[in-house]
C-alpha cells in the first residue's frame, strides 16, 4: 500500500529528474545562444571575406564591373611589379629590426618598472601612456619633432653645430625614422613583460643568490629562461603587427619618398583604393597573409628548442 | 554530423534569423505620402559644407516634398566609397566629381546623360547661362554627364611685405618664370642651412600646378592625342626641357622652396602661406577669403610666362553628377537643376568661382577685388591633362611624381634618363590596363 510519504519521494525523485535533464540542455542551449553571435559575426565579417577575398584575388575586379576571373594573372604580375618587391623589401627590413629592436626596448623598461621603488605604478603609467594615443596622432606629432627645418632634434642638434638629417624628407632616412617611432608604442609588450618578470618566483632568485650568481648572471640564467614563454608571446605578436604597418605610412610620408617607405600594406591600400585594383590588392594581401602564418608557424616550430615552460617536462 | 554540431547549426541559424528580425525591426517605416529623401555626396567637410547646408534650405523650401541628405566622405576615400556604392546600388542620388576622376565615374556607365536635359530646358536647365569652357569640361565624348559646381584656375599669391622688406618689387602680368625664380631667390631667407623664409613654395608633386604648368608654359605635352601613350610627348625635346627646367629650379636654389618631399610629409598640412613662412605660391582662389581674414597683405599675379611667350593658366574643376539608378532621378534632377541656377552661384560665389555668368559673379568681384586676376586668366587656361586618359591616377601620376622626386633627390642624375624611364614605365602600365587591349 502506497503511502503519503512514498508519494512525495516519488514526486521529488520524478521533479528532480525532470529538472535535471532539461537544465543540462538548457545550459547547452545557453552557450550556444550566447556563443552564435560570434559564430555569426565570424562568418560574416572574418571567414567570409577572408573566402571572398580569396576569390577576387583570381580576378581583375574595379568594383564597377563584374570581378572577371583571370586565374593566376594576379600572382604573376607580382612576381614582375618592382613595387611589389620593393614594398616586400622595405617591409621585411622593418619587420626585421624592430621586432627585436622593440622586444628588447620593451624587456628592459619591464625590468626597470619592476624595481622596487618609490612611485613605481606612477612610472607604469606614464610608460603606457603613449600606447593608448591614436597611432595617427602620433604620427602627426612625430612628423614635426622629425621636421628637419623646425623639428626638435634637428633644431637640438643645430646648437651643437651639427647638422641634423633630413628623417622622413629623404629616402636614405625615412624608413630608419618609422622604425625609431616604433619604439614609442612599446607599453603593451612591456605590460606582458611585466607580468612575466612579477611571475618568476622569488625563491629561485633567492637560490641563485645564495649560490652566488650575480645580477647579469641571475638576469641570464633564471630571469630570460622564465620569461621566455612571455617572449615568445611578445615575438609572434610583435611579427603580426610589423608586417602589418601602415598608418605611419599613410599620414607622414605616403609611401614616399621615392617608394623608401612603401610598407606592403600600404601598397595593398594604393591598389585597392586609390587604383580600385581590388584583384590585385586581395593577392598582394594573401601573400602578406602566407608571410606572416609562414614566420608565426617558424617561430612556433622552433619554440620547442628555446621556449622553457616551468613545470614541464 | 554529430548532434551538438546539429545544434551548433541550428543555434548559429536561428541567431541569423534573430539578428534579421531585429534588423528588420530597426529600419523605419516609410509612408507612401513621405517626402522623398534625396543623397547629395561631396568631399568639402567643415565650414566648406556651408554653402551646400544654405543650398539644401533654399531648395527643400521651394520643393516641400523632396528633402535632403548630405553626405560629406573623406575625400582619400570618396572614389572608392562612392564606386562601392554605385556598384551595389546605393550610391548617392547626386554626386560631386573631380576633374581627376571623371573618366572612372562616366567609364562606370551609372550616369545619367544630361544632354536631353539641356536640350530640352528641363527644369530651367541650359546652357548658355554658363560659361562655355567650363560647362564643356563636363562633356565627355559628346555627352553631357556633369552640371559644373565651380571651377577654378592658377595664378600667383604674393606677401606684400616680404616683397617690401626684399626691396623686390610686386610680380605684374607678363612677368617671365625666370623674373619667378630669380625673385624668389632674392625672397629666400636661410642661415647656415636653416630656411626662415622660403622664396617661393613650389608645387612640388602637385602636377596640375606644377609640372603641367611648366610643360604647357614651354609649349609641350605629357600625353598623346589619344591618351593611350606618353612616348613622343613626354620625350619631345620641348617637354624635356620644361621638366628639366623645373627641377633645376629645386637644384640651384635649395632653399628657395620646400622639397617635393617636403611637401607631401613635414608640410603636408601646414599651410605655409598663412602661417607667414613662404612669400608665393602657385594654387587657386580657395583661401583667398582666409588669408584676408587672417590679415596678411598679399596680391594676385597671373603666372609667369614660359618660353611659349604667351599668359596661360590652369584650369581646377568640379561638377555634379546623376546616379543613373537613382529611385527619384526626377528629383535629383530638380536639385541638379538648382546648383545650375543663379540661386546657387549666389550663395557659391564667397567659396569658389561660379561656372555661371551673371550676379554670382559680379556679387564676387565686387567683394573680392582679387578674384578678378583669376577670371582674367580663365580665357587662357590649359585643358586638364588628366581628362586625356583613362588611368591617369593609376598609370601615369605615381610615375612622373616619382621622377620629380627622384630628380630633386639626387641632383647628380641625368633628367633626361629620368625621363626615358619614366615613358617606359607609363606606356607598360598603360598598355595593360588599355580597355581595347
Amino acid at each position: 500500500m502506497e503511502t503519503g510519504l512514498d508519494k512525495h519521494a516519488q514526486l521529488h525523485t520524478e521533479g528532480r529528474l525532470r529538472r535535471s535533464v532539461p537544465l543540462r540542455v538548457q545550459r547547452r542551449r545557453l552557450f550556444y545562444i550566447l556563443v552564435s553571435p560570434w559564430v555569426f559575426g565570424f562568418l560574416a565579417f572574418v571567414l567570409g571575406p577572408m573566402v571572398y577575398s580569396g576569390y577576387i584575388s583570381f580576378t581583375r575586379w574595379n568594383l564597377l564591373n563584374p570581378p572577371q576571373f583571370i586565374g593566376l594573372g594576379n600572382y604573376s604580375q607580382m612576381m614582375q611589379d618592382p613595387l611589389f618587391w620593393q614594398s616586400l623589401k622595405v617591409t621585411t627590413i622593418y619587420a626585421v629590426v624592430s621586432v627585436p629592436l622593440t622586444s628588447a626596448f620593451a624587456l628592459f623598461l619591464a625590468i626597470l618598472l619592476n624595481q622596487r621603488v618609490r612611485g613605481v605604478s606612477i612610472f607604469r603609467t606614464i610608460f603606457y601612456l603613449p600606447s593608448v594615443v591614436s597611432g595617427v596622432a602620433v604620427s602627426m606629432v612625430f612628423l614635426w619633432v622629425f621636421n628637419p627645418q623646425f623639428g626638435i632634434i634637428n633644431s637640438m642638434l643645430h646648437d651643437f653645430g651639427i647638422k641634423g638629417p633630413g628623417w622622413v624628407e629623404s629616402p636614405h632616412w625615412a624608413l630608419p625614422t618609422i622604425i625609431i617611432m616604433s619604439l614609442w608604442g612599446v607599453g603593451s609588450p612591456m605590460l606582458i613583460f611585466l607580468a612575466g618578470l612579477q611571475g618568476i618566483p622569488p625563491d629561485l632568485m633567492e637560490a641563485a643568490s645564495l649560490d652566488g650568481a650575480g645580477v647579469w648572471r641571475k638576469f641570464v640564467s633564471v630571469t630570460i629562461p622564465l620569461l621566455t614563454p612571455t617572449i615568445l608571446f611578445n615575438v609572434i605578436l610583435s611579427i603580426i603587427n610589423q608586417f602589418q604597418v601602415f598608418t605611419q605610412a599613410y599620414v607622414m610620408t605616403q609611401g614616399g619618398p621615392l617608394d623608401s617607405t612603401l610598407f606592403l600594406v600600404y601598397y595593398i591600400f594604393e591598389n585597392a583604393f586609390q587604383y580600385l585594383n581590388m584583384g590585385y590588392g586581395a593577392a598582394l594581401a594573401w601573400v602578406l597573409f602566407f608571410i606572416v602564418f609562414i614566420l608565426t608557424v617558424i617561430v612556433f616550430a622552433t619554440s620547442g628548442k628555446w621556449v622553457f615552460y616551468q613545470g614541464g617536462d | 554530423m554529430t548532434m551538438s554540431f546539429k545544434r551548433a547549426l541550428s543555434f548559429t541559424g536561428i541567431s541569423i534569423v534573430m539578428a534579421g528580425s531585429l534588423t528588420a525591426m530597426t529600419v523605419p517605416y516609410v509612408a507612401a505620402a513621405a517626402p522623398v529623401t534625396l543623397t547629395i555626396s561631396t568631399w568639402d567637410s567643415g565650414a566648406g559644407l556651408k554653402p551646400y547646408q544654405e543650398a539644401i534650405k533654399e531648395f527643400e523650401k521651394l520643393h516641400p516634398g523632396i528633402k535632403v541628405n548630405l553626405q560629406s566622405i573623406q575625400s582619400q576615400y570618396y572614389l572608392p566609397k562612392v564606386l562601392t556604392e554605385m556598384a551595389n546600388g546605393s550610391a548617392p542620388d547626386l554626386m560631386l566629381v573631380g576633374d581627376s576622376n571623371v573618366s572612372e565615374f562616366v567609364n562606370s556607365g551609372l550616369l545619367q546623360n544630361l544632354s536631353p536635359l539641356f536640350a530640352h530646358h528641363t527644369d530651367g536647365l541650359n546652357s548658355k547661362y554658363f560659361y562655355p569652357s567650363v560647362l564643356k569640361m563636363g562633356n565627355i565624348n559628346g555627352h553631357q554627364y556633369f552640371v559644373p559646381k565651380d571651377w577654378s584656375d592658377e595664378a600667383v599669391l604674393y606677401n606684400k611685405t616680404m616683397f617690401q622688406k626684399a626691396h623686390v618689387p610686386y610680380p605684374k602680368a607678363g612677368w617671365t618664370l625666370n623674373q619667378f625664380v630669380k625673385d624668389a631667390a632674392a625672397l629666400t631667407i636661410a642661415k647656415s642651412g636653416h630656411v626662415q623664409q622660403y622664396g617661393a613654395e613650389l608645387p612640388g608633386t602637385w602636377l596640375r600646378a606644377g609640372l603641367e604648368y611648366w610643360v604647357s608654359a614651354y609649349g609641350g605635352n605629357i600625353l598623346d592625342k589619344g591618351g593611350h601613350s606618353v612616348s613622343g610627348a613626354l620625350n619631345s625635346a620641348k617637354t624635356e626641357k620644361a621638366i628639366e627646367s623645373f627641377i633645376d629650379v629645386y637644384r640651384s636654389h635649395p632653399n628657395l622652396s620646400p622639397s617635393p618631399q617636403a611637401m607631401n610629409s613635414t608640410f603636408q598640412n601646414l599651410d605655409l602661406f598663412l602661417t607667414k613662412r613662404i612669400a608665393m605660391t602657385m594654387t587657386g582662389p580657395w583661401n583667398v577669403n582666409e588669408y584676408k581674414q587672417a590679415g596678411i597683405k598679399f596680391g594676385v599675379a597671373p603666372m609667369p610666362i614660359g618660353p611659349v611667350g604667351k599668359p596661360m593658366t590652369q584650369m581646377f574643376w568640379a561638377g555634379f553628377a546623376v546616379y543613373k539608378n537613382s529611385s527619384h532621378v526626377q528629383q535629383a534632377d530638380e536639385l541638379l537643376a538648382f546648383f545650375a541656377s543663379q540661386k546657387w552661384a549666389k550663395i557659391d560665389w564667397q567659396w569658389a568661382m561660379p561656372a555661371l555668368k551673371g550676379p554670382g559673379v559680379r556679387l564676387m568681384e565686387k567683394n573680392n577685388p582679387m578674384i578678378k586676376e583669376f577670371f582674367n586668366a580663365a580665357s587662357v587656361a590649359n585643358p586638364i591633362t588628366p581628362l586625356g586618359t583613362l588611368n591617369w591616377g593609376k598609370d601615369v601620376q605615381p610615375v612622373l611624381q616619382n621622377m620629380i622626386e627622384s630628380g630633386v633627390e639626387n641632383p647628380k642624375a641625368n633628367v633626361k634618363s629620368l625621363i626615358a624611364s619614366a615613358v617606359s614605365q607609363i606606356d607598360t602600365n598603360l598598355k595593360q590596363d588599355d580597355p581595347q587591349k
